[in-house]
């Protein structure tokens, strides 16, 4: 009801806003760039010692009314110049203030991981920030993980699938934890937000949804997102923040003469790219009618076959086709000194490139600035997201992807040379695939936030924010009571159908409250004093319902089957903390932090109590504002802790309640739990510096750091005498980190017609176990080893083998045993070692991106990003050749090593065979901007237009033997196995963008 | 000022929470879990046994249905590799592997020694604690007891017919006469337990029970046969009545408490009787022809023994007591009386199947014997052990072709040691 209030107290003052406005006393003026005198749009100018802040609009024009002195003084920043400051004359509406190019600017305010807001010069620890609205402008990124990707150095955005509505797993400065999430804290406007990846209906088989939360949000509701990477800038996030925290800033108005709307539209297509070329062809011996003996060798290509008979009217549609993509957004913005406001929504509809693959969304941002007296503001921002998903099946989960990869030539046509009803395809054909199930997500979710700043005394300053995260989760799969056409293809009970549905309501509460105490001990010498309390509460409800066996078909609720299961449960995770932090900062030139944040968590051992987290942090500005080869240049270093808190009953003894067999309630063993549990603590050292060079025309930011993770929770198996089942989580292990991050961009051509600027990223991350217990050098012969990295691939490998000629199989295999794995034994042998064969992450990451902007208004963009160092399992391969044996190599083995034939053969013994390179490049954006003159802008009856034609995934480069080294389970920690997953598609798409 | 006040008023209570209130912040519920602090208490004694039940009719399907893909009773017709080695009889002992780690209500790859290890636990557990609860406050406490201790007494001897060896509760490593003994000495404290509640029906299957404990005793694989143990289950044997039958009961209300042979074997298509029990003609070992399985390349054959979800799975019967008062007969060399109990039972209403008219040898007796165990106790988890313990040829044979999905069969006639226990146990 506050709320409420709240909101209706902003809609009055803006329905007075006309009356406010009336009256005014004006300053206005053009904002250029001065090495090109072009009109510089967005520029954020302010009335220093006030509130109002205005944003220039296409031509670099600004414009104040209403101000009551003679004389003001005018802050004039924008993201790549150095800020100006200018007194001006109230009434001077022809203002001219050239803005001269800055590579680095040390006074951009900081607020993630800060103790209140903090300029960059102060800052001892790496911050990357994404201008995300200038981004959209320029290459729009349909989802926020896209927006992410290569903009971070170190930030690994690792996707899955390719499917629309899809999201992906992100990962931070390398592998922290050997058994708990890996995901990045989510933060909007400074309230935590649901983090959850891979949920949603298990469509990839073997226990992976596709969804993520992070996607919800729209691209084109975030004003810029700040991304800190590890312990050391995430002290004051406490336990939970050892992966990294990503905060997200939504969009806000700024003071206008009238509201500004802006509507957004854009209009495209994406496709599998080249599928016949890269779906490998399954082989069989297929005999002509009426011939038994030498059949020949004929291979399959379905998509081709699809083509045919789609041509020929026999199937109704290719199989896969392109995916329509489509995008209609409208915002208001505008306000006055006293209140800014910023209304914002857009409906999303995306098709994937199978039937049932479609992504439609609905959200809105409002956003309320408020300042009702020179101590105080507020912003409230309330998101709302209404969103459907319908998802494929991929991977384990069958579908067409996996009958298509693993169809048979010989069940394309009968012995009477008809087609069959297969038609090739191993489990059915598509049409089947698409009309007998289908998996949704269907997201209701509501993000609420408030901040309220209060400057109580000159030197005394607080902040208080409370929000709340509500996501409303329903997760449905419908297997369709099937025709009797298609009861062959899914035989016995299963062809009766059955429909699940899950609804969670995943639940993050936010109270945030920091003051600081400023205090200049002498000239020199300044203090800022902070002491902040934080606590957040996740709840997690489920209500999960099923139904198998629907008595007749086109029944399609739970309610309409025969048998029904159904449970309620609900998780609960609570921390409380408390930090403080003294800054003490010396002619603004050097800066140190010291801080301690003191945590507990709900999912801590009884015989764990509270955890302590420091940190100490310094920043020296050795070189600002000169000219030269060196213009600015920060030193910075930062040492701090963070932790991990475990799952939250891991620490518990519990019995799990079931259904006995004379349908009475019973008890059996659960968790076996552990009440010394205690969070992982990452302890991390990071320096850097951020320099620009070359009178401005370069920048250069770069990060080394040393992480490590102590007391990391191994999930330890419980021998089953013990009775009960699973795993321990136990704080036995350590993992260390180490790594750089570089960021080089720079302008290379400025002139009056042509600007060239080029931004290259790089970073690397080797990961290494230092622990796992006391007396324990590996989990398993497969598992975690120590001295190796935390994602190390071991596998059994063929080291000797002859070939029979006259059975075609290997014999006298011989796998890698003992040091060095040069002895050889039996690949079944339990000595059998497990042999290094790489890691499953990139080691190296990083992306080049060139812009080009001719005569200011035409904009051509191009981003190839690159990961290096990683393999990946293909069991596209696997299966095709050894579970099924429809691959050349099963017929002509004598054609092939006899190494790998004998791997082939090893029946999933040896696994060295599948396990290849996974390095690509990717051309991963392409994009040409146009910005219309005003007049032409005012034809189509707007203020402002900007036309961009925008493709994505163009071309890869890679060595990889599957069909896209991006494709993989989602839900995985470490392996990075390809089995029947959509591949990233290509797309294209145009964007209109026009203010009114 | 109003909203001054407000902030400063929240600040403060913010402090005081941080200060005083912090543990009760903290404070979570796990609404689906029972904690351990509060389920050992008296009250819950009969929960404890109702769990330990419920453990072990979980286990015991899961066991039935692996010992028999391992043998010629049924065969793989589904297409998840990591579930082939059942049939192939090729599991190892590493980590990972399905037997050891699996849960019992899994449908393809579903375990066994987890959930036996979980269901002896749980007998165990509730033994000690309902011991040491106050008798007053116990209700029922010696029945209690004694279908605890015949759980008990049955986890132990499925692993010792099913497992090379095993341990239990993080001890040393027990071979299968070691499992033997501890089973028999639980069903003799069943026995007792049972007589004192007069519970009958508990107190006969704790003694055939331990007829079986020693039958297995009496012929261990490899090792000479005592006739001590012979005669001592031969004994236990003779006191079953006609028409006994102890079963445990499945509910088809969750996957837990299901007969999961039936879903596994008619419902998802997954496993299908073996070739080698098809159209026997004989009563004992009826099936039907079903539809493709989940492979889409093997015809399912379903077992009529158990059509529904529901259907309860005999644990010890009156026919177990004869073949095993046979089976003592013919080691004593009485071969007339052991082919006299087999034919009685074969002949009895409703089988009606004639006597034996083969040759009298002890040899063929033997294989008499073995043939009227493995109709007779079809799909009740006994003929895996006949196996090994008779030393009896494996069909198909060790090094056969796997049809279809590759591999060959292996030798393996009773299941590893797993390294999940190995590597965890320290007394290992």
């Amino acid at each position: 009801m506050k709320l409420a209030r709240f909101f209706l107290l902003g809609a009055g003052v803006l329905a007075l806003l006309p009356a406010v406005l009336a009256g005014q006393q004006e300053v206005a003026g053009t904002i250029v760039d001065a090495g090109s005198n072009r009109p510089i749009a967005g520029v954020s100018v302010s009335v220093q010692g006030t509130t109002s802040t205005v944003r220039t609009d296409t031509r670099g024009q600004f414009r104040f009314a209403d101000l009551l002195e003679s004389q003001v003084t005018l802050r004039v920043a924008a993201l790549g110049y150095r800020p100006v400051t200018q007194a001006v004359s109230v009434g001077d509406t022809n203002i001219r203030i050239a803005l001269q190019q800055q590579a680095i600017n040390l006074e951009e305010v900081v607020v993630t991981g800060t103790a209140g807001d903090q300029e960059r010069r102060a800052v001892g620890n790496s911050a990357a920030t994404i201008q995300a609205a200038a981004i959209q402008n320029l290459a729009p990124a349909p989802d926020v993980s896209s927006l992410i990707n290569s903009r971070a150095p170190g930030v690994v955005v690792i996707p899955g699938t390719g499917q629309v509505g899809s999201g992906p797993r992100i990962r931070i400065r390398g592998m922290n934890s050997f058994s708990l999430s890996d995901q990045p804290l989510i933060y909007i406007d400074g309230v935590r937000v649901a983090n959850d990846v891979a949920t949603g209906v298990v469509v990839q088989g073997f226990g992976s949804g596709i969804a993520s939360r992070l996607n919800d949000i729209d691209p084109d509701m975030i004003e810029r997102i700040e991304i800190i990477r590890g312990p050391a800038a995430a002290t004051l996030y406490g336990t939970e923040a050892a992966n990294g925290v990503i905060q997200i800033f939504t969009k806000r108005g700024s003071v206008a003469e009238r509201p500004r709307i802006t509507f957004v539209m854009r209009q495209g297509t994406q496709w599998f790219m080249n599928p016949e070329g890269r779906l490998r062809e399954p082989i069989n011996r297929v005999c002509a009618p009426g011939q038994t003996t030498n059949c020949p060798l004929v291979t399959w290509n379905p998509v081709r076959q699809e083509d045919s008979l789609h041509a020929l009217g026999l199937v109704k549609r290719p199989l896969f086709t392109n995916g329509y993509t489509s995008g209609y957004g409208l915002n208001l913005a505008g306000g006055t000194p006293t209140v800014r406001y910023f209304a914002g929504g857009t409906f999303d509809r995306d098709l994937g490139i199978e039937p049932t693959n479609r992504y439609t969304r609905l959200s809105t941002t409002t956003t309320l600035n408020i300042t009702p007296g020179g101590r105080w503001d507020l912003q409230g921002t309330v998101g709302f997201l209404k969103s459907k998903l319908d998802e494929s099946f991929e991977a384990g989960a069958g579908g067409v992807w996996f009958s298509t990869l693993f169809g048979d030539p010989a069940l394309v046509h009968d012995t009477l040379g008809n087609l069959t009803p297969r038609r090739g395809f191993l489990f059915g054909p598509p049409e089947f695939q698409w009309g007998s199930r289908q998996a949704t997500q269907l997201i209701n979710r509501v993000t609420t936030t408030l901040t309220v700043n209060h400057r109580t005394l000159g030197w005394l300053t607080q902040r208080l924010t409370v929000g709340q995260d509500q996501t409303d989760e329903g997760s449905q799969q419908l297997n369709r009571f099937l025709p009797p056409e298609w009861v062959q293809f899914n035989p016995g009970t299963a062809a009766l159908g059955l429909k699940f549905d899950q609804r969670r309501t995943i639940s993050y509460l936010t109270l945030d409250y920091n003051a600081s105490a400023k205090a200049r001990v002498t000239q020199d010498f300044a203090s800022t004093s902070t002491f902040g309390a934080q606590y957040y509460r996740r709840r997690v409800d489920v209500v999960w319902a099923q139904g198998e066996q629907f008595p007749a078909p086109d029944l399609e609720t739970i309610a309409g089957t025969a048998v029904l299961r159904g449970f309620d449960d609900f998780v609960e995770n609570t921390t409380v903390g408390v930090f403080g932090q003294e800054q003490v900062a010396w002619r603004d030139k050097l800066y140190v932090t010291g801080a301690v944040r003191v945590d507990n968590n709900s999912a801590f051992g009884k015989n764990f109590d509270w955890v302590a987290y420091p940190k100490l942090s310094a920043s020296y500005v050795a070189a600002e504002g000169q000219s030269g080869a060196l213009n600015t240049l920060k030193l910075r270093a930062a040492y701090g802790q963070s932790g991990q808190q475990p799952e939250s009953f891991a620490a518990l003894r519990t019995w799990q309640p079931v259904t006995g067999g004379d349908g009475g309630p019973a008890v059996i063993p659960s968790s076996v739990g552990n009440p010394n549990l205690a969070p992982e603590r990452g302890t991390e050292l990071e320096v850097g510096f951020e320099a620009g060079l070359l009178d401005d025309r370069l920048s250069a930011d770069f990060t080394f750091y040393h992480a490590k993770t102590r007391d990391a929770i191994v999930q330890q198996s419980v021998a089953p005498s013990t009775g009960f089942p699973g795993i321990q989580f136990r704080n036995l292990g350590a993992i260390r980190n180490i790594g750089f991050e570089a960021q080089l961009g720079g302008t290379a051509v400025r002139t009056h017609d042509l600007n060239v600027r080029v931004d290259f990223s790089l970073s690397h991350n080797t990961n290494k176990v230092l622990d796992l217990g006391p007396g324990v050098d590996s989990t398993s012969t497969f598992g975690f080893k120590k001295g190796f990295p935390v994602d190390a691939i071991f596998a059994r490998k063929v080291i000797s083998a002859d070939y029979d000629a006259a059975t075609g199989r290997a014999i006298n295999v011989l796998c890698a045993s003992g040091p060095g794995g040069r002895t050889g034994v039996a690949c079944n042998s339990p000595a059998a070692s497990g042999v290094f064969l790489g890691v499953w992450d990139p080691t190296w990451e990083g992306s080049f991106s060139t812009t080009l902007t001719v005569w200011g208004r035409l904009r051509l963009y191009g981003l190839v990003d690159f990961k290096l160092g990683n393999k990946h399992f293909d069991n596209n391969l696997r299966a095709l050749c050894q579970v099924f044996r429809r691959c050349d190599a099963n017929f002509n083995p004598q054609n092939y090593d006899v190494l790998y034939i004998a791997e082939l053969q090893s029946n999933n013994l040896a696994q060295s065979w599948v396990i290849n390179k996974a390095s690509f490049a990717k051309l991963r954006e392409v994009s040409l901007s146009y910005a219309f003159p005003p007049q032409l802008a005012r034809r189509i009856g707007g203020d402002e237009a900007t036309l961009t034609l925008a493709a994505r995934n163009l071309h890869t480069w890679t060595n990889w033997t599957g069909m896209d080294p991006e494709a993989f389970f989602v839900t995985q920690l470490f392996t990075r196995l390809e089995q029947d997953n959509t591949p990233q598609l290509a797309s294209v798409q145009a964007r209109l963008n026009i203010t009114f | 000022m109003r909203t001054s006040r407000y902030l400063y008023q929240a600040i403060v209570g913010l402090l005081l929470l941080g200060s005083a209130g912090c543990e009760r912040l903290l404070e979570v519920q796990a609404p689906s879990q029972v904690q351990d602090d509060n389920l050992h208490k008296p009250s819950n004694a009969k929960l404890l046994v109702d769990g330990s039940r419920a453990a072990f009719g979980c286990a015991f399907q899961a066991y039935i249905n692996g010992a028999a893909l391992l043998t010629d009773e049924m065969e793989d017709t589904q297409l998840a590799a990591a579930a082939w080695p059942w049939d192939r009889r090729d599991w190892t002992s590493a980590v990972g592997s399905g037997y050891a780690e699996a849960t019992c209500t899994a449908f393809q790859t579903f375990g066994v020694y987890r959930p036996l290890q979980t269901a002896r636990f749980t007998a165990e557990d509730a033994i000690q604690s309902i011991t040491a609860f106050p008798d007053a406050e116990v209700t029922n406490k010696p029945q209690l007891l004694a279908e605890a201790n015949l759980l008990l007494g049955y986890g132990r001897i499925l692993l010792g017919e099913g497992f090379c060896s095993a341990a239990e509760d993080l001890g040393p490593e027990l071979f299968p006469q070691d499992f033997f003994a501890r089973a028999e000495s639980s069903f003799t404290e069943a026995m007792a337990q049972a007589q004192v509640a007069g519970a009958t029906a508990i107190g006969t299957a704790a003694r055939l029970g331990r007829a079986r404990a020693r039958l297995d005793l009496a012929r261990l694989p490899g090792q000479a046969v005592d006739l001590a143990q012979y005669g001592a289950a031969e004994t236990d044997a003779a006191l079953i009545a006609t028409g006994f039958t102890y079963n445990v009961p499945y509910n088809a209300a969750a996957f837990y408490s299901q007969n999961n042979i039936v879903q596994r074997n008619r419902l998802s298509l997954l496993y299908g009787v073996a070739p080698s029990y098809r159209n026997l003609g004989d009563p004992r070992v009826q099936v039907t022809k079903g539809p493709l399985g989940a492979d889409a390349v093997d015809t399912v054959w379903f077992a009529n023994k158990y059509p529904a979800l529901n259907t309860p799975i005999p644990l010890a019967t009156w026919r177990e007591a004869r073949l095993i008062i046979a089976e003592a007969e013919l080691a004593a060399g009485n071969v007339t009386t052991a082919i006299a109990t087999l034919d009685s039972l074969r002949g009895r209403a409703g089988v009606g199947l004639p006597p034996y008219s083969g040759a009298i040898d002890p040899d063929s007796v033997r294989a008499y014997l073995i043939t009227e165990r493995s109709r007779e106790l079809f799909l009740e988890g006994h003929h895996f052990w006949d196996i090994n313990r008779f030393n009896l040829p494996l069909n198909p044979p060790a090094g056969t072709p796997y049809p279809v999905k590759g591999g060959t069969y292996a030798d393996l006639r009773c299941l590893p040691l797993p390294d999940i226990e190995r590597l965890n146990n320290p007394n290992l």
